[in-house]
């Protein structure tokens, strides 16, 4: 074997060639895959999805994708005409279904935090949507959110099926966050009542639209629940609180809130849409249990002059009130501002 | 104030190539990684920074020293003087300048934050990859990342089948 001579011009041609790709090797800085996976997470799917054609390194990244957004604009393009013709609205939907139906198939279901579908969706789909409920709570995601709004006020809004989270599947069911039905589902007060307890380490639960509902009853003691909104429950009478409540988001008529003692509650944003002047629920409705109150937000319309209670409570851990009030009605009945004064 | 200014406990930071930082903990402390060292009591006067070289790492402290929240003696008078939108504006400005660096350095940058579990920064130095892929044709984003399209004309081809929807 012949020794080779270091210094020989092919040498040096062929470490001059080394040390360029080795720069050139520097240049590429291509980042890890982890790094890349948690640059990718911050993409909307659509854009998550594209990345796949990059080359064979991004082909399964976006598999793990935590953010499982789902909503109309994102999905499909912007319609180039309006307003769209029924047919379109189902072709729309149709193209919607298959897309949603593509990524939830190529998805590992691992990693998943947020999940989200936002669309309209009526009853006629449901065996769609309960297999997009059952991948959601198979992943274990930490967010949940179904907003199914219906397009069309004459036919029968998406109907969650609260039998999908019964015992077999609420043991997968770590969503922590939120859960969040809309529109017109028919959820009865029942039903609320066994999610609620299928969930065990629910922290927020959003409801909106429930036209159903007459009662929420969170008043466990070991609920751990501590956000709650409501909105627009038209049949809504009472809410029964529970003691760890630390959030409480309120828009409807004016309501019962009756806590099983004095509750830990500290914020609370309250839009009332019936005539119920401010001062009168604050003091009836709210009643004296919610002594560590820290912020009041209150909407309301002073249609007459509040009748107060002989004997008011005091919130002593008061920092921030703020009241949005509409005055109406004719001079006589005119609330008066310095019964405010009293707060 | 002033004794606390005194006392504050200082860190060196020692990368690979030799050269070593002294910084104040609070400032080491922005990086998870360094702060779990220290509350575990791992970390003696000095802490080796492995993959980090000195010129990426010296730019790290750079940012750890901006962002860091003032509650020195120093830092308390200006933030007692200016609001705290404005000191928010501020340092928008400044990341904006601190971030007009090479491509390489940029994804040394993302590594190191990720390394050494910097949120901020890592928010920071990752933004424009997300804005380069989110804005971009793929080529462009080929090009910025440095990556080259290795897939077969067939394998292209039934990847776009897969998710036509993802590439209109």
């Amino acid at each position: 074997m012949t020794k080779r001579n270091i210094g020989s011009d092919e040498d040096l041609r062929l470490h001059r060639t080394m040390v360029k790709r080795k720069k050139q090797g520097l240049q590429l800085t291509n980042l890890p895959t982890d790094i890349l996976c948690s640059i990718l997470s911050q993409l909307p799917i659509k854009e998550a999805v594209r990345t796949s054609i990059l080359s064979e390194q991004w082909k399964c990244l976006w598999h793990h994708h935590p953010n499982l957004v789902f909503t109309l604009s994102s999905m499909l393009p912007i319609p180039r005409t309006l307003p769209l013709t029924p047919n379109d609205d189902e072709l729309r939907k149709h193209e919607f279904t298959q897309r949603v139906d593509a990524v939830l198939q190529q998805h590992s279901g691992v990693g998943v935090e947020n999940v989200q579908f936002r669309a309209p969706f009526e009853d006629d789909q449901r065996d769609q949507i309960n297999r997009w409920v059952n991948f959601a709570i198979a992943s274990k995601a930490k967010q949940l959110i179904f907003d199914f709004l219906t397009a069309s006020p004459m036919r029968p809004p998406y109907n969650f099926d609260l039998r999908l989270l019964d015992d077999s599947n609420s043991l997968h069911l770590r969503c922590k966050t939120l859960f969040r039905f809309s529109q017109g589902t028919n959820i009865t007060d029942d039903d609320l009542q066994l999610l609620v307890s299928s969930c065990c380490v629910l922290e927020l639960l959003g409801i909106a639209s429930c036209r159903m509902l007459t009662r929420v009853q969170l008043s466990h003691p070991s609920n751990p629940l501590k956000h709650l909104h409501v909105h627009d429950c038209r049949l809504l009478q009472a809410m029964e609180l529970n003691f760890g409540l630390v959030e409480l988001e309120y828009s409807g008529p004016s309501i019962l809130l009756s806590p099983p003692g004095t509750l830990l509650l500290k914020n609370m944003c309250i839009e009332l849409n019936d005539m119920c002047p401010s001062l009168e629920y604050i003091f009836t409705k709210l009643d004296n249990n919610v002594p560590r109150l820290e912020m009041l937000t209150l909407h309301c319309t002073e249609s007459k002059r509040a009748s107060l209670p002989g004997k008011l409570h005091k919130f002593s851990y008061l920092k921030h009130l703020r009241l949005e009030l509409t005055f109406l009605g004719a001079p006589r009945s005119k609330s008066d501002i310095l019964d405010f004064a009293c707060l | 104030m002033a004794t606390r200014e005194a006392g504050k406990k200082m860190i060196m930071l020692k990368s690979p190539d030799g050269m070593e930082f002294e910084v104040e903990e609070a400032v080491a402390m922005e990086s998870q990684t360094i702060r779990k060292m220290i509350e575990d009591d791992c970390a003696d006067t000095a802490i080796l920074i492995p993959n980090i070289n000195s010129k990426i790492l010296s730019r790290v402290i750079e940012y750890c020293n901006k962002h860091v929240p003032t509650t020195g003696a120093t830092g308390a008078a200006a933030s007692d003087t200016v609001a705290p939108a404005a000191l928010a504006e501020d340092l928008k400005i400044w990341d904006a300048e601190f971030i007009k660096v090479n491509r390489a350095t940029r994804f040394d940058l993302i590594q190191a934050a990720s390394y050494l579990n910097i949120k901020g920064l890592l928010d920071l130095t990752s933004q424009t990859t997300i804005d380069t892929i989110s804005d971009n044709s793929l080529e462009e984003i080929r090009s910025f990342l440095s990556t080259k399209n290795d897939y077969l004309p067939e394998e292209e081809q039934t990847i776009r089948r897969e998710n036509q929807w993802a590439f209109q």
